[in-house]
């Protein structure tokens, strides 16, 4: 997923180069080069959020771990570790029904182009679905998510 | 539930998932849920909460925070920011206090473009700091332009974190990166003079040591090849912009290609500089947009249950003076830079902060590059700035808490007076971009 992510960056940087060029070339240029970059935006960080909590990615506040015991300092973790899979698999559950709703209701996220939402949304339980599963399997290892 | 209660709750409830040490998007995200639940109606809000997400998230004025990000990292990884760095040093010759001077000219560049001045901090500090000491420069002056150079950063165009500042306070993109340049030159003067000062004063700080000295056809060669076509690049993205003829978004993508195109010219753009530039870019991205994606709904919600009019309504009935106000809001960010990173700290603050300003009739450019300065120096006020503990992980052992305060407190005295100047001479942020409509 994190692969995906890192190819679509490029494509962003290309895109909006060919744009410039083709305006400035005198050609019309195409109003969906445009509604795919804020889409790509969009899916960058949902198909890399996963990767980047195995990698140990994300930023936090070390200033209370850092001063604990290594006894205490465990069990903190794994508190955070179970709230962090909490709020994640709640996302994940709504997004899911979203993601259904917008499908059987065929709602369209209407911008240069008439894109059924569903396909975009359901990213969005896959993302946090997939970072549920990370943190679980930090909280199994007994790892920190913190380098 | 009364305003009071509901900023309480909103703000108690993420300071202390934060301090706890969650990571901070996650930390945004559960604040969400509780706060969706509570104001929006159960359920329905954490639907609104990921909807939300998707809204803010397709947002074409973010593009350029991917682009400077990607930019400095290709800068980094195939080797032309090392390659700057060294002519930069070599041409400065037998002057007192050199690698000072090397560290906040390199320094600047590089956090500039890293878009991270805690990576840059970091980087910089291990890199530069044993060299200076081993060079008999006293560790004040060694550590304290590496503090300094973050600051600078945040300002000068392309800073990644100037365009998401723009985008939350839903002013000019193109206008606040337009903003810092003056101020920007303004503050890089303000370093030098106090670098030059320093080892004026004090000749002991940096002791001078024969250097093999550059001929001019050598200097040449090394202005023309190694630093000429770097400095081009940041033109260029300044320039796209200056002129109209790109958008930020755009100038930034021709920023990345530009620095592609120059790293082919040197042999150094390698598949391995490539893939790395692209994963290291890719990871900040990807950090910084999932917090975006957690604010997006906590603004909202701070608006929903009251919150945001209820304080503003509160804090304009003061009869205080709108600089009393600006000083208020300053202070509050020094106050959360004792254990916040800026991101952290912007995403709480804006969605308060800029309607503030709007309602006490604040020039939101302006304001904005205030912002961005405290937020910097928020990070780097002892007692408990943020960067300063960075400095410490990566100093030579035997350095204290104190060195580190007194390398720093020269460097942040001069962001202050940056502020104060830019708050007493508005048209010093103003006149560029006003220049350019």
């Amino acid at each position: 997923m994190a692969l995906v992510a890192g190819v679509l960056m490029v494509a962003m940087m290309v895109m909006i180069v060919t744009d410039v060029a083709l305006r400035n070339l005198g050609y019309q240029s195409s109003a969906h080069l445009f509604t795919f970059t804020e889409y790509f935006l969009l899916l960058i960080p949902l198909l890399g959020a996963p990767w980047l909590v195995r990698e140990k990615g994300h930023i936090y506040i070390e200033l209370l771990i850092s001063a604990l015991g290594p006894d205490a300092r465990r069990a903190l973790v794994k508190l955070i570790l179970a709230l962090s899979i909490a709020v994640c698999a709640v996302l994940a559950w709504y997004g899911g029904a979203i993601t259904v709703q917008d499908f059987v209701q065929g709602h369209k996220d209407v911008r240069s182009y008439d894109m059924p939402r569903w396909i975009l949304m359901a990213f969005m339980p896959l993302a946090f679905g997939m970072m549920t599963l990370e943190f679980a399997r930090l909280l199994v290892r007994g790892e920190s998510p913190y380098k | 539930m009364d305003w009071p209660w509901a900023i309480a709750l909103l703000f108690g409830l993420i300071v202390a998932l934060m301090l706890l040490g969650m990571p901070v998007a996650i930390a945004f995200l559960a604040a969400n849920i509780v706060g969706a639940m509570i104001f929006m109606g159960g359920t329905i809000g954490i639907v609104q909460v990921l909807n939300n997400g998707f809204g803010a998230m397709t947002s074409f004025a973010l593009v350029p925070i991917p682009m400077f990000l990607l930019m400095g990292e290709l800068f980094y990884y195939t080797g032309l920011a090392a390659k700057m760095f060294n002519a930069i040093d070599r041409l400065m010759g037998n002057l007192p206090g050199r690698l000072a001077y090397v560290t906040v000219a390199g320094g600047t560049g590089f956090a500039a473009l890293s878009g991270s001045s805690m990576g840059s901090t970091a980087l910089l500090g291990s890199l530069m700091v044993p060299e200076m000491m081993k060079r008999g420069y006293s560790k004040y002056l060694s550590m304290g332009p590496i503090m300094g150079t973050g600051g600078l950063a945040v300002i000068i165009p392309p800073s990644a974190l100037a365009v998401l500042l723009a985008t939350l306070g839903r002013t000019d993109v193109g206008a606040l990166l337009l903003a810092g340049v003056v101020p920007g030159l303004v503050l890089a003067t303000m370093y030098v003079a106090l670098i030059y000062g320093w080892t004026r004063l004090a000749p002991g700080a940096a002791p001078s040591y024969a250097v093999e000295r550059a001929s001019v056809a050598e200097k040449i060669r090394l202005v023309a090849l190694d630093i000429v076509p770097m400095v081009a690049v940041i033109v260029l993205v300044i320039g796209t912009m200056v002129s109209g003829w790109a958008t930020p978004t755009e100038a930034a993508a021709l920023g990345c290609l530009g620095v592609m195109v120059l790293a082919a010219c040197y042999r150094c753009l390698t598949w391995r500089a490539f893939r790395q530039s692209v994963e290291a870019g890719l990871r900040i991205t990807v950090m910084a947009f999932l917090i975006i994606f957690g604010s997006a709904t906590f603004s909202q919600l701070l608006a929903f249950s009251g919150a945001s009019s209820g304080l503003i309504g509160w804090a304009t009935a003061f009869e205080v003076s709108p600089l009393g106000m600006l000083l208020v809001m300053l202070a509050v960010i020094f106050f959360l830079g004792c254990f916040m990173d800026q991101l952290s700290m912007m995403l709480l603050t804006a969605p308060i902060y800029f309607p503030l300003a709007q309602a006490l009739g604040f020039d939101l450019v302006w304001f904005g590059l205030i912002l961005l300065l405290a937020l910097e120096v928020g990070y780097t006020t002892p007692p408990f700035g943020l960067l300063l503990f960075v400095m410490k992980g990566v100093a030579p052992p035997g350095t204290t808490m104190r060195d580190i305060y007194y390398a720093a407190a020269p460097f942040v005295s001069c962001v202050l007076a940056l502020i104060a100047l830019i708050i007493l001479f508005p048209p010093l942020a103003t006149w560029l971009p006003g220049a350019m409509r």
